[in-house]
């Protein structure tokens, strides 16, 4: 047995790292699907031979966490008969995938004949088969309806293409951009297998899995040193889904039950409401996928910045009940559970707000945008968009404002917006306005994110649309909380004014089918919580929201206490002084 | 009168070269980061000092200025640009301030949006309205510019970006504004965007256009007040300032598109690369350049530095062509420190110049490369005597006990992971430059520049398998020594989006032509010979459905087929597979307009005599990694090393700026010109054969 050396452990650390950054990197610019390009939802791994999480690189984080339960599921399914040159694809949530529209493929990696690691790819694609393009349809009952379902299934054997089985892939897919994105996985994954290669040529299989085992140790051992600094104890905390998709009062609860117990820290979400009739349920590797969001985002607010690896989240243990919101029963569609990453941050940043106050956020807006498909009439073609512009803010910490219109915490500053002039130049829409929402932030001595107001024409031909998200104020949504006195963010409205003068309030999980041309939409998404005392901020920090257009003198004084003079761009000091002082008398 | 002379100001340092009548001169002076032109002057003094002439009768010698500048980055970092206002489209405001949607550490929540270069309150909005296509869709309210003219006046605002939704497809509200602002604000620095970057993305060009306006007034009044010192010294020569791309402007051009000059000091290192590899007949290398705090890569192919068009600076986006630059906190500053788990890391924190490490004796005590180098015997306590430093070995062994400690290694050991482990950080830096273009590090020399480059640039090359690197002799002014290698470059960009199969080849060629007039009017000028201009199409594709575009030279006339099969073939070259069914769309037409420089020549630098045993200095305790140990290891004077010299590693190579680490299985050669050329195995020696003068020597 090798003894690891520690140095050779972190540079093997750093190559494996770099592998799955290049991996990425080369998906990145090779992909096609708009939503898997252009967001960026997609992420490369690097496992070893158990299926280990190595390293890893992810643009979008709530799929970051899904290629390793599906990866489990394969070598037990193929055990034994794994070889050199298979290339194993994969989408289905009842067998480890969180999410069917995000496909991941595996492939093994042989050196002198025996299998030492895997690598992965996994990205959301544009379209997956089932009843409606794009996948998210809020009338599917059934995984049948909302997805071609892929188990584990070869698609290289031996080197060789499978081309009747690639061909029954691609015909089950409407958009041939889904095969290509497909090559490009294959692709990344070629070259990641290509560089573990050159590093055991190099190193040895011997040495190179001593010291990953040395890696993982280590990274075990930094992440339970921080939760040892959390106080031990039983922390509950809840949030709130409203609307299923085909009862928008609907109301589920979303519970967390969280143990820290020395390093350990287990996440209990038994006691979540029963599993929905519709889409909004979530699979357990989304779940975890979400759970690992809200854990790290903790840890890098006690100062931690590690990659992550299997000992990262070796600490975490998760518990949910079968038949549950979270992780229901065959053969309940899901695909709307990535989103309810909202609900999962949430219950979990409350559960720990008086353990952890320095490292938890106020409640962040809960996203909410469309998904609009149709005909554009300048090209005679489908056009398949997603408003992800629209964006709320997150909520604020000790410390720090919320980050304005950051938007979905599953890929918290991950996503990228559409371009402006790129989003009408490639899709048949024309904007009015896209601007932050003013007095949307929470009030607090920390301000929650701002939000933002959005408008667009609809252009297409024969246009239906689907809202992805939550928090509609007219479906009765509670507004994302303030912490420690500080204020309630905002929630989000959708309006459509048809061209014949009558008028629609969007709800959040809805699908609006044959939209006129003319037709206008009027979005305004809520920011995010505050954190403290508001009349404890700054008065020049208010003002200078003031003087932006971002606070209204109302707010500042009603919020604030801060009374801004006539010419609106100095403090009145003497008002200001006797308005916080009455605050506290 | 014949001297031609590179002038490279940074931020600690004034670098000069001075090329001409016979003479190579070297020169450093303190940089003066409150008026940069005051070193300017001083170490031309300096320099008419040394060639024994008053500074009038020098300056009067001086042909050529090239010179690369800090001023505009600095003033971006420090947030001490102009007085800046935005016209935006009404509906819009926030186009800047919302930048990509992006936040570049997704899990802290403490991190924060970069404050906007321009405040909300001057982000003013414009009634007017152009579509996708150039149509009016609402007209220009006038009114709304006067009343944003008065705001701007009244708060004192001494430049204004216009952005406008679709401006590129119609910039007649953005030109109107323009002249409208000229009129209500004679003194502004006004900067259209359609003027600026014609080519889609309003973010993008929003930005790039503030970025611009931001910088606009302090680049103009950096180059009055030189030029007017210049002319004050009776200067009768060309000055000529470095851009980003790359590319030499003069200093009205500069002026009037500031944000080119943003990254303009380290643009020229890839061409200083390709300078010491040009006379040998070789056009494409790697460059590195690592200094106290950062490590620099670059990467040149087909004679010609890769541009990016997405850079950012201080996290805003420029997207005007720009060298691309990868840039790795790594240097000779940086620290090392044992996570809770008991992994090594190195940096990002560094120790700077002040403390600095703990071997400068100046009151650091955190363990950095640089006391990793003196520990392993890279570096001499006496390394840095030239400037007039002595490091302190003791120190440096003080500083890495505790880590070596928690390590249960030896001092020595603990060093020597540090050193491993920022050689394989910088690796993987440039790794990355070439395999986000789909090129593979091993076909490409490196080139090294940097006080601490020398250092570390064999073990950085094994990493990556490079055969071979080149070490010029004076690699501390490697930039200063590329601006004098330099040829006038300015880019046009058009938008022009449409599926490629449908584009009107004769729409493309006006636009190019319109490019070239107006390519070729600027070059004209800035004084070059229309026989010594040339011009260079190209154009943005990719898959439709794409989000990144990849730009692919043309010929004219433009045959769309043969643009689709070059993109096809480009795609796989980057991506490794391309799918010829699919349709392509165009994005954008391109053109550099390229003026050709007059290039003095590589001058022989090395000694006309010596030999290896006659530079040998001293043996000295030198870290060796097959040993695992110190073991002694010859020290050779580098300036006494002549042309044809070769010795075989372990050996140190010392020289007055910099230390060349010569490791076991590695042999050194000196080249026709004195620079060395530092190799291992059979590609390495083929590579070093080829180069003029390695061998000569018996």
């Amino acid at each position: 047995m090798t003894t690891p050396d520690p140095i050779l452990a972190s540079v093997l650390q750093r190559r494996v790292q770099a592998i799955s950054h290049e991996m990425a990197t080369v998906l990145m610019r090779s992909s096609r699907s708009p939503i898997f390009n252009e967001i960026g939802d997609l992420v490369t791994v690097v496992f070893d031979r158990d299926g280990r999480t190595l390293a890893q690189t992810e643009y979008a984080s709530i799929i970051a966490n899904g290629a390793q339960p599906p990866l489990q599921r394969i070598i037990e399914y193929f055990a034994g008969d794994v070889h050199d040159g298979d290339v194993i694809l994969h989408n289905d949530v009842y067998s480890g995938g969180n999410q069917n529209a995000d496909v991941g493929v595996f492939v093994p990696i042989f050196w002198r004949d025996q299998l030492v690691a895997w690598t992965a790819s996994k990205g959301h694609v544009a379209d997956i088969g089932g009843m409606t393009a794009g996948g998210y349809d809020p009338r599917a009952r059934d995984v049948w309806q909302e997805a071609f379902r892929i188990p584990p299934l070869k698609l290289h054997d031996r080197g060789e293409l499978r081309r009747d089985v690639w061909d029954l892939v691609r015909a089950n897919i409407r958009l041939d951009i889904v095969a290509e994105d497909i090559k490009a996985m294959i692709g990344a994954c070629t070259i990641g297998r290509r560089r573990i290669v050159d590093l055991l040529d190099r190193y040895g299989a011997e040495t190179f899995d001593a010291h990953m085992d040395y890696v993982i140790e280590a990274s075990e051992r930094q992440v339970r040193a921080e939760i040892e600094r959390w106080p031990d104890g039983v922390y509950r905390g809840e949030s709130w889904m409203v609307s299923d998709g085909l009862d928008p009062t609907a109301r589920y609860r979303v519970a967390v039950e969280i143990t820290v117990a020395g390093s350990d820290i287990t996440f209990d979400f038994s006691a979540t409401d029963d599993q929905a009739p519709g889409f909004t349920n979530m699979p357990a590797a989304s779940a975890i996928g979400a759970i690992r969001i809200a854990f790290l985002m903790l840890v890098t607010a006690g100062g931690l910045s590690i990659p992550a690896n299997h000992g990262v989240f070796a600490p975490i243990r998760t518990v949910f009940r079968k038949g549950s919101l979270i992780d229901p029963r065959f053969p309940a569609s899901t695909i709307f559970g990535n989103q309810m990453c909202d609900e999962v941050v949430e219950a979990i940043m409350l559960a720990l707000s008086d353990a952890l106050p320095d490292r938890v956020t106020a409640g962040w807006n809960q996203f909410l945008c469309t998904a609009l498909n149709g005909v554009d009439p300048r090209t005679d073609e489908p056009s398949v968009s997603l408003t992800i512009f629209q964006r709320g803010g997150p909520g604020a910490m000790r410390g720090a404002d919320g980050y304005d219109a950051l938007g979905f915490s599953g890929t918290p500053g991950s996503m990228r917006s559409p371009d402006m002039e790129m989003f009408e130049l490639s899709t048949p829409h024309l904007m009015h306005y896209y601007e932050y929402l003013p007095d949307s932030a929470g009030h607090g001595e920390w301000r929650g994110g701002y939000g933002t107001r959005s408008s667009w024409t609809f252009l297409g031909v024969d246009e239906a649309g689907t809202t992805i998200g939550d928090d509609v104020a007219s479906e009765g949504a509670d507004p994302p909380h303030g912490l420690f006195g500080g204020g309630e963010g905002g929630l989000n409205e959708l309006t459509l004014r048809f061209p014949d003068g009558t008028t629609k309030a969007w709800g959040s999980k809805e699908i609006v089918e044959g939209i006129p041309a003319g037709t206008v939409c009027v979005s305004r998404n809520g920011g995010g919580g505050g954190y403290g005392d508001a009349r404890q901020r700054p008065p020049e920090l208010v003002l200078a929201e003031v003087r932006d257009g971002l606070l209204s003198a109302e707010a500042a004084r009603r919020d604030y206490g801060v009374a801004i003079a006539a010419d609106g761009r100095t403090i009145d000091e003497q008002t200001t002084r006797r308005l916080r002082q009455e605050e506290r008398a | 009168m014949s001297y031609r002379i590179g002038i490279d100001v940074g931020g600690t340092f004034t670098d000069f070269l001075l090329l001409g009548e016979g003479t190579r001169l070297v020169h450093k002076t303190s940089s003066t980061p409150d008026d940069p032109s005051r070193g300017f002057v001083t170490g031309l003094a300096e320099i008419a000092e040394q060639l024994g002439l008053d500074l009038e009768a020098f300056v009067a010698r001086l042909d050529l200025i090239v010179h690369g500048t800090t001023v505009t980055t600095n003033a971006v970092l420090t947030h001490r640009g102009a007085r800046t206002g935005l016209l935006v489209t009404e509906g819009f405001r926030d186009v800047l301030a919302l930048r990509d949607g992006t936040r570049e550490e997704p899990y802290d929540n403490r991190l924060q949006p970069p404050t906007p270069l321009v405040p909300r309150y001057l982000r003013l909005p414009v009634g007017q309205r152009t579509d996708h296509a150039g149509r009016e869709l609402a007209p220009l309210v006038e009114d709304d510019v006067a009343t944003a003219a008065a705001t701007f006046r009244e708060e004192g605002v001494e430049a204004v970006a216009i952005s406008f939704m679709h401006s590129p497809a119609d910039p007649a509200h953005e030109r109107r504004t323009r002249d409208l602002l000229r009129e209500l604000l004679p003194d502004a620095y006004v900067t259209a965007s359609s003027d600026l970057l014609p080519q889609v993305r309003y973010y993008d060009r929003t930005s790039t256009t503030v970025l611009n306006a931001y910088v606009g007034p302090i680049i103009s009044r950096y180059l009055d007040a030189l030029t007017g010192r210049l002319a004050e010294l009776r200067f009768g020569g060309t000055l000529l300032i470095m851009q980003s791309n790359g590319g030499v402007a003069t200093p009205a051009e500069i002026s009037e598109r500031a944000a080119l000059s943003l990254l303009s000091g380290p643009a020229s290192g890839p061409t200083a690369g390709l300078w010491q590899l040009a006379p040998h007949g070789l056009r494409e290398c790697i460059t590195v350049d690592m200094g106290g705090t950062s490590f620099d890569a670059a990467l040149v192919k087909d004679g010609e530095p890769l541009l990016m068009n997405d850079g950012t600076v201080d996290r805003w986006r420029l997207a005007l062509p720009t060298i691309d630059i990868h840039t790795i906190g790594a240097g000779g500053g940086s620290i090392a420190w044992l996570d809770e788990g008991g992994l090594l890391h190195v940096g990002p924190q560094s120790a700077g110049a002040q403390p600095g490490p703990a071997c400068y004796g100046r009151g650091g005590s955190a363990p950095t490369v640089t006391d990793a180098d003196l520990v392993l015997g890279f570096l001499g306590e006496s390394s840095f005597r030239h400037g007039g430093m002595t490091l302190d070995r003791q120190a440096a062994v003080d500083a890495f006990a505790p880590l070596a400690e928690r390590l249960g290694l030896s001092v020595e050991q603990a060093a020597a992971g540090v050193y491993d482990l920022v050689n394989v950080t910088m690796a993987t830096g440039v790794r990355d430059i070439s395999v986000r273009r789909g090129l593979d590090p091993r076909d490409f020399p490196l080139v090294v520049a940097g006080g601490a480059g020398p250092l570390h640039a064999a073990a950085i090359a094994r990493e990556l398998e490079i055969p071979a690197l080149l070490v010029p002799r004076e690699s501390s002014i490697f930039c200063a020594a590329g601006m004098l290698m330099s040829d006038f470059k300015h880019d046009g960009v058009r938008a022009y989006k449409t599926p490629l199969a449908m584009a009107d080849e004769s729409r493309i060629a006006a636009l190019i032509d319109e490019m070239e007039r107006a390519g070729r009017d600027t070059l004209a000028r800035e004084g070059v010979p229309a026989d010594r201009a040339e011009v260079r199409g190209a154009l943005d594709l990719r898959y439709v459905g794409q989000w990144h575009e990849l730009t692919v030279p043309i010929d004219l006339p433009v045959d769309r087929q043969a643009v689709a099969a070059a993109f096809h073939e480009e795609h796989d070259a980057l991506f490794g597979h391309s799918s010829p069914e699919q349709p392509v769309e165009l994005l954008a037409v391109r053109l550099v307009a390229i003026g050709r420089t007059e290039k003095p020549g590589l001058t022989e630098a090395g000694p006309d005599t010596g030999s290896v045993e006659a530079a040998l200095l001293d043996t000295r305790p030198v870290w060796s990694a097959a040993a695992r140990a110190l073991v002694p290891t010859p020290v050779h004077d580098g300036a006494a090393l002549p042309s044809g010299a070769r010795l075989t590693g372990p050996a140190i190579v010392e020289l007055p700026s910099t230390t060349i680490v010569v490791p076991d299985g590695f042999v050194l050669d000196v080249d026709a010109y004195g620079a060395f050329a530092v190799h291992e195995g059979e590609r390495g020696a083929a590579f070093a054969a080829g180069l003029h003068g390695v061998g000569a020597a018996a």
